[in-house]
């Protein structure tokens, strides 16, 4: 006898988002964007979009009534922040916490944040709004194409000791010194050691499969390209201990000797 | 100008607290004024092996929490005058220390001494990180097998990052001092060899310690070993480490005796 499941599946997971942060004059602000949606009348459509107010210093009142403004705008709010998580009620949207700034590259490649999930049109348009509403920086997103994940590299210059955890999201990581057993070493892009690897590295931390790990002598005890790793004891004899490169081919690591 | 030295590894009983005594000791007999600290708050060894254990009256806990003046803490050793002990307390725990207090102290001791030695505990918890706070040179003590040099390896990264020294921005000096080292055993591959602990950890060597019965009798006596058998290879050793220490250059001797490379012959022979 098969009894119905009874179980829904739940899951905490995050996502890029774009914060707008109106300042004060409120009716200022307002001016500026509805001359925004004038220019780009669809930008704000199906697009989940959190209300930073930490700027305005309302009340809950006028929270209320701001967050009627903007939805009559035609902006979908998905959720608060930036006010007392005590206001949380059914006529505001979900009040969030804890939100963090995306770090916004310097790199030409990253150039307006969101970039990534964003067509070209929106691009532009997205450009104009950040300047016109600007204010200081606008929110970003996370740009979701590893490819995009092209910020400078890391350099360490000294040598990564057991404990240490070096982590570099946005671009290459570059290690003078040796990295101890114990040590981690994680990038977006790809690791280079001029040293001897004995610890963990990880490279395409966030699914680049072109990402790589150099180094110049290799007892490491794990290694990892765009997610898939081998330990210690997958790395072949012929290797250990010889400078090498590593690097994805059909979802397994390939490790070659570079002298 | 004095210097505060740390004696540390990240790993128990490598031979931080006879390291502590022994150069404390010898730093003394070349006529430098020595204060030794005993950082081990609850487990304090260090007035053991300089045999005052019957002279403890007050503590390091007592002279960071005011309760004791400096002078009442310290105990002159009985053979150096130039030697003096701050012992810890038995009775309390490592809570009890505060960064506060042990900024005081130290600063107290800078005035009296040219050389503050502070015994690390064991971990790398909040006795052995005060241990090091205040230090502007670390001697770390490892043994030759792979837990105490990746603790080691632990350690040295601490130093780099939680001390005072480092927050400013500074560059902590850092001295490998390889203890209870056998020559036969290294030969023989069932340790560590020099070479590779200096590659992995990669800090200047300051000595080489052989493993040697002296070491244990000494402390057991409640000598410091370079007191107690001053022409022992420990002793020697200890000696030669502590002169590098005030920068002479002194040649270093790396253990190989007759037995080891007999034993290495026969190895080969049989196989």
């Amino acid at each position: 006898m098969t009894r119905p499941s009874t179980h829904i599946r739940f899951r905490g997971r995050s996502f890029p988002v774009l914060a707008l942060e109106p300042d004060a004059p409120i009716a200022g602000w307002f001016e500026r964007l509805d001359a925004c949606l004038e220019h780009s009348p669809a930008f704000f459509s199906r697009k989940a979009i959190v209300i930073d107010v930490s700027r305005l210093g309302l009340d809950r009142d006028s929270v209320s009534e701001f967050v009627e403004q903007l939805s009559g705008r035609g902006v979908r709010i998905m959720g608060l922040t930036g006010v007392d998580p005590g206001w949380a009620c059914d006529d505001l949207p979900p009040i969030l916490t804890n939100g963090r700034a995306i770090a916004s590259g310097e790199g030409p490649a990253e150039g307006v944040e969101g970039a990534a999930t964003l067509t070209l049109d929106e691009r532009a348009a997205f450009d104009e709004i950040a300047q016109t509403l600007g204010g200081g920086q606008a929110g970003g997103t996370e740009p979701a194409d590893p490819a995009a994940r092209s910020a400078a590299p890391l350099v360490v210059e000294t040598a990564v000791r057991s404990g240490q955890s070096i982590f570099h999201p946005d671009g290459d990581v570059i290690v003078i010194g040796s990295v101890s057993s114990g040590a981690d070493v994680i990038a977006g892009g790809s690791v280079h050691v001029y040293g001897t690897v004995r610890g963990r590295v990880m490279a395409g931390a966030y699914g680049d499969s072109r990402a790589r790990i150099f180094c110049r002598r290799l007892e490491a005890e794990l290694l990892a390209v765009g997610g898939f790793y081998m330990t210690a004891d997958e790395i072949r004899d012929e290797v250990r201990g010889r400078a090498v490169h590593a690097r994805l081919e059909d979802e397994t690591i390939e490790i070659t000797k570079l002298d | 100008m004095p210097k505060i030295l740390v004696v540390t590894s990240g790993k128990g009983g490598v031979g931080k607290t006879t390291s502590t005594a022994a150069l404390g000791a010898a730093l003394a007999q070349s006529n430098q004024k020595v204060a030794v600290v005993d950082f081990d708050v609850g487990l304090r060894n260090l007035d053991l092996v300089m045999g005052a254990e019957r002279r403890v009256v007050y503590d390091l806990i007592n002279v960071a929490q005011g309760d004791a003046k400096l002078h009442q803490a310290l105990i002159r050793d009985k053979r150096l005058e130039n030697l003096y002990l701050l012992p810890a307390s038995q009775t309390r725990d490592k809570d009890a220390l505060t960064e506060e207090g042990v900024r005081r102290v130290i600063d107290e001791l800078r005035e009296r001494f040219d050389w503050i030695v502070c015994d690390s505990p064991a971990g790398i918890e909040r006795g052995a990180t005060l241990a090091m706070r205040f230090a502007d040179v670390a001697v770390v003590v490892a043994n030759p097998e792979v837990s105490s040099v990746r603790d080691s390896d632990r350690i040295i990264g601490l130093l780099d990052a939680k001390t005072e020294i480092a927050e400013k921005g500074g560059r902590m000096e850092k001295h490998l001092l390889l203890t209870r080292y056998d020559a036969g055993r290294a030969a023989r591959g069932e340790m560590l060899n020099v070479d590779d602990v200096l590659e992995i950890l990669s800090i200047p060597l300051l000595g080489i310690i052989p493993e040697s019965e002296d070491v244990l009798r000494a402390s057991n006596v409640g000598t410091p070993v370079t007191i107690h058998s001053g022409t022992s290879a420990p002793s020697r050793a200890y000696a030669d480490a502590a002169r590098r220490l005030c920068g002479a250059q002194v040649p270093m001797d790396i253990p190989s005796d007759k037995k080891g490379l007999l034993v290495r012959l026969f190895g080969r022979r049989a196989a």
